[in-house]
């Protein structure tokens, strides 16, 4: 088997070729770092298997982040036999730093040049290329088929060239570095195959890199950092002076900059295009759709199969019942959901692979700078929208470990697309045409608690450590039709897997917990005369807990629990629960005004109150146990517990108010909005006096320059 | 010698070298980005709060906090 790493800098199209190459569907984006952890996949060529590895993207070898600690670790300890180097050809003056590196370390080398824009940015001669640095060099468009096979014959070619004894050239600058006079350090430390890498160790030391002097037990400071760095660059400039034309433009500028990145239309053109996403996924678009896919899955799915299965098995039976509430009843409202919860996937890959995810990032970088965030975290954050587990794995990308953990712990904030069913059914039934402005406001309240859990986590617990903010800005692109039906095919399979697996067995789970009693006896629905169903029995107790924020009929209560696993499976219990044995929305909304059903609502006052819980309380098993392992058990409980603490103030607030409103109308909104003027200014005021006076007078004291 | 930062926008600098402040992994990182003596860089933009810059190096672009962007010392 020949063992192959695919290596280059962050957003240079490695996914997308391991994905050619291995025939996969992983996750690809013009972003910086979309992988963070390595992945391989074994496949056949040409009768040969080859293991490809695909690493996280790294701008060189030396482990100052994450990545570049994962990449550094696979390639000295794994045996690699060859390593695939992916470059952008329109950034080869940066991209082929790290190519040099690694024709340092030794280890064989193809490099492909990938043109990823249509436009090529200078003209390269590649046969010379290939002669002047000495490897192989495959010039390719990795969204084209056609490179993958020229980059598996060069494996391949390669491949036997080792075998006949084949020595990769070293770069001729090494002679300059004097690099001899290393090797009385090299002996000093137990590290393994030394000799095998020595001029990587030897540069490394001279290049003052803790983690390899620390290997050596080396406290000395060579300070030959600067000097590496201009050898390396003055080698390149002089390769691609010699097989490269003038660069007719610069990477990752555009003339549509000046519109989006301008000071003050940054803002406004970004809530406008987030604005329009969520406007035509959520409600016309999305909505039409999800309207007809419900028609179809009635009329032609559920009603004749449900005829079928009565027929046979007659109405009375359990099995029915089962079939028709947990799985048509159950299931059924929440499969209605699939084009809107498409679209919003399919929304965010458009954003992630335009290129403007960067430039929002650089737009927020100030705000969320204030808050002990970065611009980097925009990216988790908007993930966050789609779905929290995997968003959640995303904010390895961040440069200290503060703020890994701290936008790890504010994406479950995020409305994920699991929680969009909840607030379209119980807040469809309640506020009908208004409930685009509840949704709306759902949607902000996440983003403005989120923002504020942050500054709060600055101020106490997790303050942020040095931040770069170091992103580069890759060009504007735009999604090809291949792609576009490629993004929505794989978003429509991974949302019916999930309900077909876990949405569809924690239905079944609840249909049983609330069809029989502790002794094992059906109970069926007719709740008067059958007994009390275990969940009935289990939300009795917990209901007094959540009296105080309006809900507490036992149903509501149980389908929080129940959502836990799934947060879809909320409505499709509320569902359950009610009785309702068509999945359809409307019937499960008016039963939550029926009196005595056990998911009831008292009032609109309380579905605001429970919407905002479940916006704001526990994440999914799913994205806790990533978190568990992103951040840490500590660090996920004391997450648990803010979310539990801040869902049942916010919750508790939000009914309180609405009561309030209910009862004294227009008014309520005055003295409220009176009341937070005079806390703010009250709590500014307290502020200055404390600082040393300098807001109210232009004499300044000492003490107040000192500060 | 001034700092990047404090060169018009716009306007191409030549780099002189990477503070001595500039904590050591930060040195290390601008360096491998190409921020090397004698190569020419620019301001291209600054956001709202000035908070974060937008560096033009070596033919391609880079956005940076303020406080890593001033570490770059240049020959206006």
């Amino acid at each position: 088997m020949i063992n192959v790493a695919l290596l280059g800098n962050p957003n240079t199209g490695k996914t997308t070729i391991y994905n050619s190459l291995t025939i996969s569907h992983e996750h690809v984006g013009n972003w910086h770092g979309v992988t963070v952890e390595e992945r391989a996949k074994i496949y056949k060529y040409k009768n040969e298997e080859i293991k490809m590895v695909d690493l996280p993207g790294v701008y060189s070898l030396s482990a100052l982040s994450y990545e570049e600690g994962v990449t550094i670790d696979y390639l000295l300890n794994r045996n690699v036999d060859m390593v695939i180097n992916i470059c952008d050809a329109s950034n080869l003056k940066r991209n082929l730093y790290l190519t040099l590196s690694l024709l340092e370390m030794g280890i064989p080398c193809i490099l492909v040049v990938n043109q990823i824009d249509k436009r090529p940015i200078c003209k390269i001669d590649f046969d010379k290329l290939e002669k002047l640095l000495g490897l192989k060099v495959v010039y390719i468009n990795a969204q084209n088929k056609k490179g993958s096979l020229l980059v598996n014959d060069k494996i391949l070619e390669l491949y036997r060239e080792i075998k006949n004894g084949h020595v990769q050239a070293k770069p001729v600058y090494l002679r300059e570095l004097n690099l001899s006079k290393m090797d009385g350090y090299l002996n000093l430390g137990k590290v393994k195959k030394v000799d095998r890498f020595k001029d990587f160790y030897r540069i490394k030391l001279l290049e003052d890199d803790e983690k390899i002097k620390g290997m050596f037990d080396i406290k000395e400071s060579f300070g030959q950092l600067e000097r590496v760095a201009e050898v390396r660059y003055s080698y390149i400039d002089d390769v691609l002076g010699k097989c490269c034309g003038k660069n007719e433009r610069v990477y990752g500028q555009s003339k549509l900059d000046k519109i989006l990145l301008n000071r003050f239309l940054a803002l406004p053109i970004f809530i406008l295009i987030i604005a329009a996403a969520f406007y035509l996924t959520f409600f016309s678009l999305g909505a039409w759709l999800s309207d007809g896919l419900n028609f179809l899955l009635d009329k032609c799915i559920a009603s004749p199969l449900l005829r079928f299965m009565v027929g046979v098995f007659g109405e009375e039976s359990w099995i029915v019942s089962l079939f028709q509430v947990a799985i048509i009843g159950g299931v059924g409202s929440i499969l209605g959901f699939l084009p809107q919860v498409a679209l919003l996937f399919f929304f965010l890959s458009l954003l992630e692979d335009s290129g403007y995810l960067s430039r929002v990032a650089f737009v927020f970088e100030d705000i969320l700078g204030k808050v002990g965030l970065s611009g980097k975290s925009v990216y988790t954050l908007l993930m966050g929208f789609g779905c929290s587990t995997s968003a959640v794995l995303t904010a390895r990308n961040m440069d200290d470990k503060n703020s890994k953990i701290k936008t790890g712990l504010l994406t479950p904030y995020m409305s994920c697309s699991a929680k969009f069913p909840i607030y379209s059914v119980l807040g469809g039934a309640f506020f009908g045409a208004n409930n685009i402005f509840v949704i709306l406001g759902l949607y902000l309240l996440g983003v403005v608690i989120a923002i504020l859990m942050s500054y709060i986590y600055e101020k106490t617990i997790l303050k942020s450590k040095e931040q770069s903010f170091i992103l580069e800005f890759p060009p504007y692109r735009v999604m090809n039709v291949k792609r576009t039906f490629s993004v929505l095919f794989l978003n429509i399979k991974e949302f019916l897997t999930r309900v077909g697996s876990v949405i569809l067995a924690m239905n079944i789970i609840v249909w049983i917990l609330s069809n029989f009693t502790i002794t094992f006896r059906f109970v069926g629905g007719n709740i008067e005369g059958g007994g009390v169903s275990m969940l009935e029995t289990f939300g009795h107790i917990l209901s007094p807990i959540f009296k105080p924020l309006g809900f507490s009929s036992w149903g509501l209560v149980s389908a929080l629990i129940a959502g836990l696993v799934a947060k879809e499976v909320i409505v499709s219990s509320i569902a359950m629960f009610n009785g309702v044995q068509e999945g359809s929305m409307a019937l499960i909304g008016s039963s939550l005004m029926i009196a005595g059903s056990p998911a009831f609502f008292g009032s609109a006052s309380s579905v605001l109150s429970y919407l905002v819980f479940c916006l704001l309380y526990f994440p999914c098993i799913a994205t806790a146990s990533v978190l568990a392992k992103e951040i840490g058990r500590k660090w996920l409980i004391i997450g648990l517990i803010s979310e539990f603490i801040i869902a049942y103030i916010v919750s508790f607030m939000v009914y309180r108010f609405a009561l309030a409103v209910e009862s004294f109308g227009g008014w309520a909104v005055l003295i409220l909005i009176a009341t937070l003027v005079i806390i703010g200014l009250s709590i500014w005021a307290i502020k200055k006096a404390i600082k040393g006076r300098c807001a109210f007078s232009h004499r300044c004291n000492k003490s107040c320059k000192k500060r | 010698m001034e700092k990047l930062t404090s060169i018009k926008r716009g306007k191409y600098s030549q780099i002189e070298k990477i503070s001595d402040d500039a904590p050591l992994k930060i040195k290390r990182r601008l360096l491998e980005l190409g921020f090397t003596k004698g190569e020419k860089a620019r301001v291209v933009r600054k956001s709202l709060l000035s908070h974060a810059y937008l560096v033009e190096i070596r033919g391609y672009t880079l956005s940076v906090r303020k406080d890593i962007a001033g570490y770059v010392i240049v020959v206006p």
